[in-house]
């Protein structure tokens, strides 16, 4: 299995280099704390930018990323590029009228579409990378499967979505353990082995960081192996429906604790507010952005799209 | 014996200001308080309490002069850990912005008016006229929005929130 995944980051790096679209995939562990909100605004925040932005609903089962843009019948989906209908994902998109941002569905009643097949995987994850634009947002699903852990972890960029609740909170901390233990998956045998009996010896609990300490000490070259590994991949934090001081300062809360657990901090972090007019908006098929120019959540996203593409910036630097 | 950073622990740069680790250790015990919201499923209540010893010395050396010299020193020619968070973190900062806003965020802070003032080379008055939006004392200011440009960057507000809707620049 290890050595099945490896090459699926392969290609996205090197797409990466050669000038392809930057991809973001947003997740939260837990479902309903408004991913598919994040990626339908966002995606029109960065295109409002005069970026060109595809996003893509990677919710394979629980589709709903064309709601939010205020698009009812989608005519192609995911489906009928994964079960070979359609070649190219580019025959998949479907534009807004008067913005530079597409979007792919995964609206499907294919009850097998949620457990893709390890060839149907690296097929997408390659003509992700081959898409016409700068910028792909995948809405992931919710949950820790392989799949989307995968998808997270190939994408250049990965963005945490929580609620101020503990159960999202809890959530959010597993996905992102989930998906560090599956990118460790890809070291060597040796160091993997390594990794292994050192987690057998530690009783429950411990941080990743302490992890990483420890093997450095016992084996300095697999641990720095292992502490390579977790470096990559950059993670944003977003704080969504937040309603009062305390969730801001939950925000940075956990960015400590993320950075103290992992030995890496967070790439930026953002917050959105609580607001009616989500709702309302969903009910009229209006998208949010353009109906509510001037709400803060819009200066938010404005804030946080901006945010997302100097952090590219710099990575690239 | 390595020595342990305590820089990094509280998230701040080897040059942090004496408000900047008051800051830092405030946010450090939030997080990692009894019963953190933050560390919830991460980390358990002994786990916590190990924590809070460690910023707790972190914090005791870090705010003595004296002490803090001679820590440096043990430390020797290591550098400013890059992986420090939350003081390099902009604000974003909801339109209309106001004064009000930008104010509260400086006292998250734990800036002073007169650090602004002496960052900006004005009095602290006209700090403070900047969070009143006291548009009749600021007509003196000959070139007002490098000021309130100085005013957001010293104080961490989102610069270009601020520059496109702070009222006195927009009316």
């Amino acid at each position: 299995m290890a050595d099945q995944a490896a090459p699926l980051e392969t290609e996205a790096l090197a797409a990466a280099s050669a000038g392809k679209p930057v991809i973001w995939a947003v997740a939260s562990g837990k479902g309903g704390v408004g991913k598919s909100f994040i990626v339908s605004n966002l995606g029109l925040a960065l295109a409002q930018g005069g970026h060109r932005v595809i996003v893509v609903d990677l919710d394979l089962g629980g589709a709903n990323l064309h709601t939010h843009l205020g698009m009812r019948q989608p005519k192609f989906t995911l489906s009928h590029f994964l079960d070979g209908r359609e070649e190219t994902l580019a025959n998949l998109c479907e534009p807004l009228p008067e913005a530079s941002i597409s979007m792919i569905s995964g609206a499907s009643d294919h009850h097998e579409i949620a457990n893709l097949k390890y060839f149907q995987k690296q097929k997408l994850i390659r003509h992700l990378s081959r898409l016409d634009a700068d910028h792909v947002i995948l809405d992931l699903g919710a949950g820790t499967t392989f799949n989307t852990l995968d998808f997270f972890n190939v994408a250049d960029h990965g963005i945490m979505v929580v609620v101020p609740e503990p159960t999202s909170i809890e959530n959010g901390y597993r996905f992102l353990r989930s998906a560090m233990k599956r990118r460790l998956m890809r070291l060597s045998a040796e160091t993997g082995a390594q990794v292994s009996s050192l987690l057998a010896e530690r009783e429950e609990g411990g941080s990743l960081r302490e992890l990483v300490g420890e093997l450095c000490k016992r084996h300095p070259k697999h641990g720095a192996q292992m502490r390579q590994r977790m470096r990559g991949g950059n993670l944003h934090l977003v704080v969504n429906q937040v309603r009062e001081p305390a969730d801001f300062q939950l925000g940075y809360s956990m960015a400590l604790v993320w950075k103290h657990y992992s030995g890496r901090k967070p790439d930026s972090l953002s917050f959105l507010n609580y607001d009616e007019a989500v709702i309302k908006g969903l009910r009229e098929h209006k998208r949010y952005l353009s109906s509510n120019p001037n709400s803060r959540n819009s200066v938010h996203f404005r804030h946080l799209a901006r945010t997302l593409v100097e952090a590219v910036g710099d990575v690239r630097s | 014996m390595s020595v342990p950073d305590y820089y990094e622990l509280l998230d701040l740069g080897h040059d942090a200001t004496q408000a900047e680790i008051v800051q830092a250790y405030r946010n450090a015990i939030a997080a990692f308080g009894e019963g953190s919201r933050a560390a919830y499923s991460l980390y358990g209540d002994a786990e916590l309490a190990a924590i809070r010893e460690e910023i707790e010395q972190a914090y005791n050396t870090l705010r003595h002069a004296g002490e803090r010299r001679a820590y440096d020193a043990r430390l020797g020619g290591r550098e400013s850990s890059d992986n420090v968070y939350y003081l390099a973190a902009r604000h974003a900062v909801a339109s209309p912005c106001s004064g009000g806003q930008m104010r509260a965020i400086r006292k998250s802070r734990c800036i002073s008016l007169q650090q602004v003032a002496d960052a900006a080379g004005v009095s602290a008055r006209v700090v403070q006229a900047i969070e009143e939006e006291d548009g009749d004392y600021l007509t003196a200011i000959e070139d007002l929005p490098a000021l309130i440009r100085c005013y957001a960057e010293m104080v961490g507000c989102d610069v270009s929130d601020v520059m496109e809707s702070y009222p006195l620049l927009n009316a």
